[in-house]
């Protein structure tokens, strides 16, 4: 009895989170494969406030680092990013930012992107469109992609 | 029923009954759909898509920044003119899809016709609409003909009032004693033909035949046959890309001098005119005008970049510029109204790209920049990819203008100026000359 009263308490104590499942997209193929890593963070965003939050948390990011967010992936290969995206299983109810970065393997952030969205029960998929940030084209000026396409990056490994 | 089965139940219940409500409104992150009139077919369609593209990577911009007005991402809504100039029916169902797909705001036409016949529709119904690349001074007089609250068509190009002057201007240069003018006899056209004659002649310059034709035929022999009986050593071309090419042919198969100078206009300063003529060695002597929409300035070369890196690899085309700001201030419009109203949305056209008190100067590829500036209510100075773009009340841009010259594969003529090398061995386009407003207009 007392082991049921402690899953009713821990079922109960999560009630209001809620999975989230984020869609990645790249302007083109060659964004991808330019991108060795990515990382995801979610940010409470006050509905109050209007929802406008993306370019100040993009700017911030950019300039001071990511400060706080709620939720957040560590620094993955970018590949895990592709087909299906990644998914956050405890999502807090209400609207969040999430804010996609992805890196090449210097650490040059070379994309990034941010949507407003509400968790909650069905939501659909949150999608995060990426676009190349200020440092994008010197950052792969000079270098040669052996990958022809993202299949090849993902499953043979090249770059 | 066992107390363990009941418990069960009660907790199946809770637990369905456990994810957390949508809080906000269902609307809350809806596109806001953004029409496009584009030419993906017809004389026009080999740029189209060039354009379009163009409209893609200020979408793309802003819906990497978080969309517009909290969270609302852009849709854009494509529908294809194909450069259907003649049709005034075609182009009222075109803005009536665009209004029953819940546009807030249009982008085009490119071609004149289109745009003003889409207008006759967009404008009643207070919807915003700036065309990359419509030029005609019928543009102008459409809006003139209305009190300023109910103007809302706009260009980021500037009217062919003044690149008539180039034209003249150009004819001087070259030392053309003898004109003839060719030209379509649309809303682009004929104005426009007009307008050059009477910029020859105020030059001094003798007006040997005016020729209007119409878009769209197979051949142009006659009118070709009522230009080379003229005489003349100059002849003045407005004409889309297909028309050219065909009356190039037309010119070179009727055994036309190869001594003649032609001066072409912005609408065939595109690889597609070269590629209708089907032999580039027939572009002899090939000069014209344009509006520069490639300006070697820190705004163009950051948008250039953007768009290699974002969409095909490739560099951007004419007059792709003039449509990116055309997208990029209609969005950054929005921002700034804070709503999607047509007339909110119009007069704010106005205050995003003008100079107001202490404004920020944001530029292609900070759009991120100036919505977090308009966020916080402050004022900008949108200095675009093709110019700077400040709306006048009749909602027309100024810019320098170009003479630029044709040069085979295979030309060993000095170019001062940008080369543009077209690809497929098609030759390059040679800015000769940089026309500033001033020159224009002293």
């Amino acid at each position: 009895m007392r082991a049921w009263l402690i899953v009713i308490a821990s079922l109960v104590g999560g009630c209001g989170l809620t999975p989230v499942e984020v869609d990645v997209t790249f302007p083109r193929e060659e964004n991808f494969l330019y991108a060795d890593f990515g990382q995801l963070l979610v940010y409470p965003v006050d509905p109050a406030e209007g929802l406008g939050d993306c370019p100040d948390l993009l700017d911030q990011v950019e300039s001071t680092g990511i400060g706080m967010p709620v939720l957040s992936t560590d620094r993955l290969p970018i590949c895990d990013f592709r087909s299906g995206g990644v998914s956050f299983g405890d999502v807090p109810p209400g609207p969040h930012a999430y804010l996609m970065l992805a890196y090449d393997d210097a650490d040059n952030l070379l994309l990034d992107g941010c949507t407003i969205a509400e968790a909650y029960e069905g939501a659909p998929a949150v999608e995060v469109r990426l676009f190349p940030t200020s440092d994008y084209a010197g950052a792969i000026a000079g270098r040669t992609l052996t990958c022809g396409n993202a299949n090849d990056k993902c499953t043979a490994g090249c770059r | 029923m066992t107390y363990r089965r009941i418990l069960a139940i009660a907790l199946a219940a809770l637990c369905a009954a456990c994810g957390p409500e949508r809080t906000l409104d269902p609307d809350a992150f809806e596109p806001i759909k953004i029409g496009l009139v584009i030419s993906r077919s017809g004389a026009l369609g080999g740029d189209g898509p060039g354009w379009e593209d163009a409209s893609r990577l200020a979408a793309l911009e802003v819906n990497a920044a978080g969309g517009l007005l909290g969270g609302h991402p852009v849709e854009l809504i494509v529908v294809d003119d194909e450069t259907n100039t003649g049709d005034a029916d075609f182009h009222t169902a075109l803005a009536n899809e665009l209004i029953g797909d819940g546009v807030v705001g249009v982008v085009g036409a490119a071609a004149s016709s289109i745009s003003l016949g889409v207008a006759a529709v967009l404008t009643p119904a207070r919807i915003p609409q700036i065309s990359c690349c419509s030029t005609s001074d019928r543009v102008t007089a459409f809006n003139e003909a209305l009190a300023p609250e109910g103007r809302f068509l706009f260009r980021t190009i500037a009217p062919d009032s003044l690149q008539s002057l180039v034209v003249a201007l150009t004819a001087e240069a070259l030392a053309c004693t003898n004109v003839a003018i060719l030209h379509l006899n649309d809303d682009y056209g004929q104005p426009f033909g007009e307008a050059i004659e009477a910029a020859l002649r105020a030059d001094g310059v003798t007006v040997a035949i005016r020729v209007p034709y119409m878009e769209g035929q197979p051949s142009y022999a006659t009118e070709v046959g009522m230009i080379m009986a003229a005489a003349p050593d100059c002849v003045a071309l407005v004409a889309f890309p297909g028309s050219g090419g065909t009356i190039l042919r037309d010119w070179n198969g009727a055994g036309g001098s190869t001594d003649t100078t032609w001066i072409g206009t912005d609408g065939i300063r595109a690889p597609a005119f070269i590629e209708a003529t089907g032999d580039p060695a027939l572009v002899r002597n090939f000069y014209g005008t344009s509006p520069i929409t490639d300006a070697t300035t820190p705004e163009y070369n950051s948008y250039s970049e953007r768009f290699r890196a974002s969409l095909s690899g490739e560099s951007p085309i004419p007059f792709s510029s003039n449509q990116y700001d055309a997208t990029a201030l209609l969005m950054l419009a929005i921002e700034r109204a804070g709503t999607t109203d047509g007339a909110a949305v119009r007069d704010a056209l106005r205050e995003v790209s003008t100079r107001q008190s202490e404004p920020d100067f944001e530029r292609p590829g900070e759009l991120a920049d100036a919505l977090k500036e308009l966020g916080r209510g402050r004022d900008i100075d949108y200095q675009g990819a093709s110019g700077n773009v400040d709306f006048d009340e009749l909602g027309n841009v100024i810019s320098p203008f170009e003479i630029w010259r044709y040069d085979a594969p295979g030309s060993t003529a000095m170019c001062t100026g940008a080369r543009t090398m077209l690809t497929g061995g098609l030759g390059s386009f040679c800015r000769f000359r940089i026309i500033s407003p001033e020159e224009i207009r002293p």
